[in-house]
């Protein structure tokens, strides 16, 4: 795949890449972009296809900022970079490499701890709490195996960031669960709650799991906060996405717009990774989502939106009823506490 | 919808308590607490915005306090929550007036400043709460209701019995009697490792503790570790 630098619109700080590719009945496209150049936390975005196998993954890593800003490393040119921005692009060269060597699920964790232990631990931080860690991010990723006209995926993630299957019929759905103690999505919007689980060098992780089959053609996207978590609800993020898809002409056109739909509403890094399997070109997936981006353009992408508070609050909460069984039927229950 | 109402959703609602010892002892660091509060507000936005985050409403409020148990009448001294910036001149009035003075012995009525923060009238209704309680102080403190403390006349009424009760007004993941939202609450400590502090840093979640020496602490201290403590804590 190739790059292009994508700046965002006017007014909207920071840039983009976008990356594309178009084979036989596949067509993937990445968007990273970040709101200081540099600065980025966010990893880019992973996709990888294996032909012989009729196999692939895709995934993002959100680096985190606010607990794993302790400078991890210094550039040649003198910059540092956080723990976060190191931890991001590490967890990312992990689960390539797991990929690439064809190894089992389970071995995930394990393969991550090792990228990230030989990483020296910093020095004593004058800062003691819970909240701090070493080298912490977020991971979603998407395993699958394209077999008998469906894909056997296999969702892994940690965090916040998120995997999501698109199709015409559901549009879009979430295959994971944050890692909060806040289970309702609207709420984690609003709220933006502390995640209790991250990968990080430092401190217990857990990769959670679900195993999906999913009928041939099918669309399959990973997603950090950045794109998801600066929307009025769940469904603008949908909005978002077949807006951007019914204006493009091709993949590489709606990996671009997606740049400046994101850096437009964003506060915050953003990532994404696509796959449609089993269309035979952007033509046909895009004439496949027509009616569904219609339906959802009609149904919440509009101004109607109260100005007034209150007002604006059960809009929201009306709006999430409504979207909600759709977006939740693929995803995993919540853990009950013990 | 424009982008910018959507962005105008999501931003940081931010209220702060800043409970500042004003003892004997803090002479020597109550003038960099004092800057550090005056120029929180500027500072903080700055860094936040560098972060990307903006910040829909900013409030302020200073718990003032001395020990109850060495002289009733000034043990605490606060404010109300004041918006920045509309507010900002009742602020730096406030903090300008602020010396350091008794105290009496070592442990002072942190406990009680720290109460009264938890129970303060937080925002409830925009969106992306932040509620951040930071304390200086550079002494341990008393236990809650000590006996020397509570026969003050000046003593605040329902705040709990011990640690563990203020502990419950703190709350856990999915507490039922927690006080402060779990998603929005932060605590951020300057304070010597001693008791309480340590314990608190120990067990309550969401606490980030800048440990000193006591009777020394907070000599090290300087404005950008506080403000970018804070911000990267939101």
């Amino acid at each position: 795949m190739t790059a292009v630098l994508i700046e965002g619109l006017l007014g909207a700080p920071g840039e983009g890449t976008v990356w594309r590719y178009d084979g036989d009945d596949l067509l993937a496209l990445g968007v990273w972009t970040e709101r200081s150049r540099g600065g980025g936390e966010d990893a880019e975005p992973l996709f990888a296809h294996r032909v012989s196998t009729a196999e692939g993954i895709l995934g993002v890593f959100d680096g985190l900022g606010g607990s794993g800003s302790t400078a991890a490393c210094e550039l040649s040119d003198g910059t540092t970079r956080s723990g976060a921005w190191v931890g991001a692009r590490l967890a990312r060269l992990g689960v390539a490499s797991w990929f690439r060597g064809g190894h089992a699920p389970e071995s995930l964790r394990t393969r991550l701890v090792e990228v990230l232990r030989a990483v020296p631990p910093p020095r004593p931080s004058k800062i003691v709490s819970s909240m701090r860690r070493w080298l912490p991010t977020t991971m979603a990723t998407v395993r699958y195996r394209l077999t008998g006209g469906q894909a056997e995926c296999r969702v892994l993630w940690a965090g916040d960031s998120r995997a999501y299957a698109l199709s015409p019929g559901w549009g879009l759905q979430a295959l994971t669960r944050d890692h909060t103690d806040e289970t309702d999505g609207l709420e984690q919007l609003i709220c933006d709650p502390p995640m209790t689980n991250v990968i990080c060098a430092d401190q217990e992780f857990t990769i959670d799991t679900q195993v999906l089959l999913l009928p041939l053609p099918s669309v399959l996207l990973c997603a950090t906060d950045g794109f998801h978590g600066y929307v009025a609800t769940p469904a603008h993020f949908e909005c978002h996405l077949l807006r951007a898809m019914q204006e493009s002409c091709d993949t590489r056109e709606w990996a671009e717009r997606l740049v400046r739909h994101v850096l437009g509403y964003t506060g915050d890094d953003a990532s994404l990774s696509l796959v449609a399997l089993g269309y035979p070109g952007f033509d046909r997936l895009r004439a496949d989502f027509a009616q569904r981006a219609e339906q959802v353009e009609a149904r919440y992408g509009g101004c109607d939106r109260p100005a007034e508070e209150e007002a604006a609050r059960r809009w929201r909460t009306r709006t999430w009823n409504e979207y909600r069984p759709d977006y939740e039927r693929l995803m995993p229950p919540p853990v009950e506490p013990l | 919808m424009t982008s910018d109402q959507y962005r105008g959703n999501l931003r940081y609602a931010v209220d702060i308590v800043l409970c500042i010892d004003v003892t004997e002892s803090m002479t020597p660091v109550l003038d960099m607490v004092k800057k550090s509060a005056l120029t929180f507000h500027e500072r903080l936005n700055l860094v936040m915005s560098g972060k990307g985050k903006e910040i829909s409403q900013l409030r302020l409020k200073v718990i003032a306090f001395r020990d109850f148990g060495d002289f009733a009448e000034d043990a605490i001294k606060e404010t109300d929550f004041l918006v920045f910036p509309e507010r900002a001149a009742d602020f730096d009035r406030f903090v300008r007036e602020l010396f350091a003075s008794g105290g009496g012995d070592v442990p002072e009525s942190g406990l009680e400043a720290l109460a009264l923060a938890i129970n303060a009238d937080w925002e409830r209704g925009l969106d992306r709460r932040r509620h951040v309680i930071v304390m200086f102080t550079d002494a341990p403190a008393h236990p809650l209701h000590a006996p020397e403390a509570v026969t003050a006349h000046t003593y605040p009424q329902g705040i709990p019995g011990d640690l563990d009760g203020l502990l419950e007004q703190w709350g856990y993941a999915r507490s039922q009697t927690a006080v402060m939202e779990n998603a929005a609450k932060r605590l951020v400590l300057f304070a010597p490792d001693a008791y309480p502090w340590n314990e608190i840093t120990e067990e309550w979640n969401m606490t980030l503790h800048f440990p000193s020496v006591a009777g020394q602490g907070l000599a090290d201290l300087e404005l950008h570790e506080i403000i970018d403590t804070i911000a990267n804590s939101l």
